[in-house]
């Protein structure tokens, strides 16, 4: 037990992430453990507090991101609602899965940038692709480093110079590109398939809403991390909206799941 | 004999509240060829006047291409005109990198006004001795900056610099309010015709090769004309001053 949550601990002594120029305050903060002060650095090998799916897509006059409100210490659900979106500027929101702090941290970073370009007075705007490829030089240049963060970014906006719907990825080792629906996490297994069948990029923003709410009940059903509770963000001309936190309607008492196992005909047991 | 104690170096002021080092460096601005600059409802053209210092050498650069969406056009110390041609392209490469967007003009020239303004504030530092018409189009339209050794920056319709320029001024003053509808071929007219006031003073022909003009615009990169581009316009214009001189009413070019 002592030394599984030792390696789950950021510069635990026997990670192996390591890097070719040493720097002897980062041995410091290693601790007693590094003796000679010639050890690798280490950095992050796996993450900690981590959060599960966010899913995407385009709709006919904007873009619809979901997330659950979900964060796993391991694989228990230890915080139930915490809210993954961060936005950016007035027509840009960014949805998170993976390492819960680092997207504190980088949610702060965006803030900052939009801060500064604020301060400039120009009427001048960040568009979302433009956030998307800041966003993904951050993490190109952080895993480069070998010490990524540790996140799957899902970005959602307005782009006002050409007048439509951006949605946008980026992930832990700098992947950056646009989509017409993408999903993170857990979710790229189990919801793309749906969204493949369902997906159309005419739907409604009410149809679109719909679409997720049901990934979002599969993720549920299916995934020891996914939780009902979700909220969504919608990015349209007008600007950011996003939702308050709502609860999915489940339902345990298929006939099916109540009889035990051992009382069902083999063919139907596989579950 | 006189002598001025008070301008050896940038950070003495005078006893008057000037700093005469600045003063000298907007001086160096108006020693150079004159350059105009004028906006349109879509475009920016930037126009100059080079020389060749001597028969036998080429002509020197006057306009100067930043990135796709600006350029400039200097007037004063060319070797300072280059440094910042050179911070400028780096500026826009930072921006193209980081944020796959195009810097905003107003932006790129307050970069350029802080690196100036550095300049007049150390011990051992020259202000840059160059003045800048600086054209771009970005996503708040076309803009025409110009910039100041001091740091100053201004933002104009229209605009000359360098010697001779009153006459460039004079022409643009009577005219920069119909520039907003013009076309780009209008607006290229305009510019040489301010540019022709400035060199009648000097008794200068202006040629394709004695003469840059650089368009830009949202739909249009920064692009200095070619000679023979060139040439069209100027075929025009000399048949506008001939159609001027042989007319009943003379067209008015003032």
């Amino acid at each position: 037990m002592e030394d599984c949550l030792r390696l789950r601990g950021r510069r635990a002594p026997d990670n192996y992430g390591y890097s070719y120029h040493g720097d002897y305050n980062q041995h410091v903060l290693c601790g007693s453990a590094v003796s000679s002060g010639q050890e690798p650095i280490k950095h992050t090998t796996r993450p900690i507090t981590t959060s599960s799916t966010v899913i995407g897509l385009k709709f006919n006059g904007g873009t619809i991101v979901m997330s659950d409100t979900g964060v796993c210490y391991g694989n228990m659900l230890r915080f139930k609602s915490c809210e993954r979106f961060c936005q950016v500027g007035d027509r840009t929101v960014v949805a998170a899965s993976g390492e819960y702090s680092d997207f504190q941290y980088l949610t702060r970073d965006l803030k900052e940038m939009d801060t500064r370009d604020w301060v400039q007075e120009d009427g001048c705007s960040r568009e979302p692709s433009s956030i998307a490829a800041y966003l993904g030089r951050t993490f190109y240049g952080q895993r480069s480093r070998l010490d990524p963060y540790w996140n799957q970014m899902i970005m959602a906006g307005w782009q006002k110079t050409s007048n439509e719907p951006y949605l946008g990825y980026i992930d832990l080792y700098g992947t950056t590109f646009p989509e017409d629906y993408i999903a993170s996490g857990f979710g790229s297994y189990l919801a793309i398939p749906l969204l493949r069948k369902e997906y159309r990029p005419d739907m409604t923003e009410d149809e679109a809403k719909a679409l997720l709410q049901k990934c979002f009940m599969a993720l549920f059903y299916r995934d020891c991390t996914g939780l009902s509770t979700v909220q969504y963000a919608v990015a349209t001309s007008a600007g950011i909206r996003l939702s308050d936190v709502s609860t999915l309607t489940h339902k345990w008492d298929y006939k099916l799941w109540l009889t035990p196992t051992s009382q069902l005909p083999v063919s139907a047991s596989s579950w | 004999m006189y002598r001025n104690l008070y301008d050896t170096d940038p950070t003495t002021w005078s006893p008057q509240g000037r700093i005469h080092q600045i003063e000298y460096a907007m001086e160096a601005v108006k020693q150079g060829t004159c350059v105009v600059g004028l906006r349109s409802k879509t475009h920016v053209v930037l126009g100059a006047l080079k020389k060749a210092q001597t028969q036998m050498s080429s002509h020197q650069q006057k306009l100067y291409k930043v990135d796709d969406h600006v350029g400039f056009a200097a007037s004063g110390l060319t070797a300072d005109a280059r440094v910042l041609a050179s911070y400028m392209r780096t500026q826009c490469q930072q921006e193209k990198y980081e944020f796959d967007e195009a810097l905003p003009v107003g932006r790129l020239v307050a970069d350029v006004g802080d690196r100036s303004q550095a300049n007049t504030q150390r011990m051992g530092k020259r202000p840059y001795g160059v003045g800048l018409l600086v054209a771009g189009s970005d996503m708040t339209g076309p803009h025409l900056f110009e910039t100041c050794p001091s740091g100053n920056y201004f933002e104009y319709e229209a605009m000359a610099l360098g010697s001779r320029c009153q006459s460039a001024k004079t022409y643009l003053e009577k005219h920069f309010k119909t520039f907003k509808e013009v076309s780009v071929d209008d607006l290229i007219m305009h510019a040489l015709k301010a540019l022709k006031k400035a060199s009648e003073t000097a008794d200068d022909e202006i040629t394709a090769e004695s003469v840059d003009i650089a368009i830009v615009g949202a739909e249009q990169k920064f692009k200095i004309l070619s000679n023979e581009e060139l040439q069209v316009y100027l075929d025009r214009l000399a048949s506008e001053v001939t159609a001027a001189e042989g007319g009943e009413a003379p067209m008015d070019t003032t």
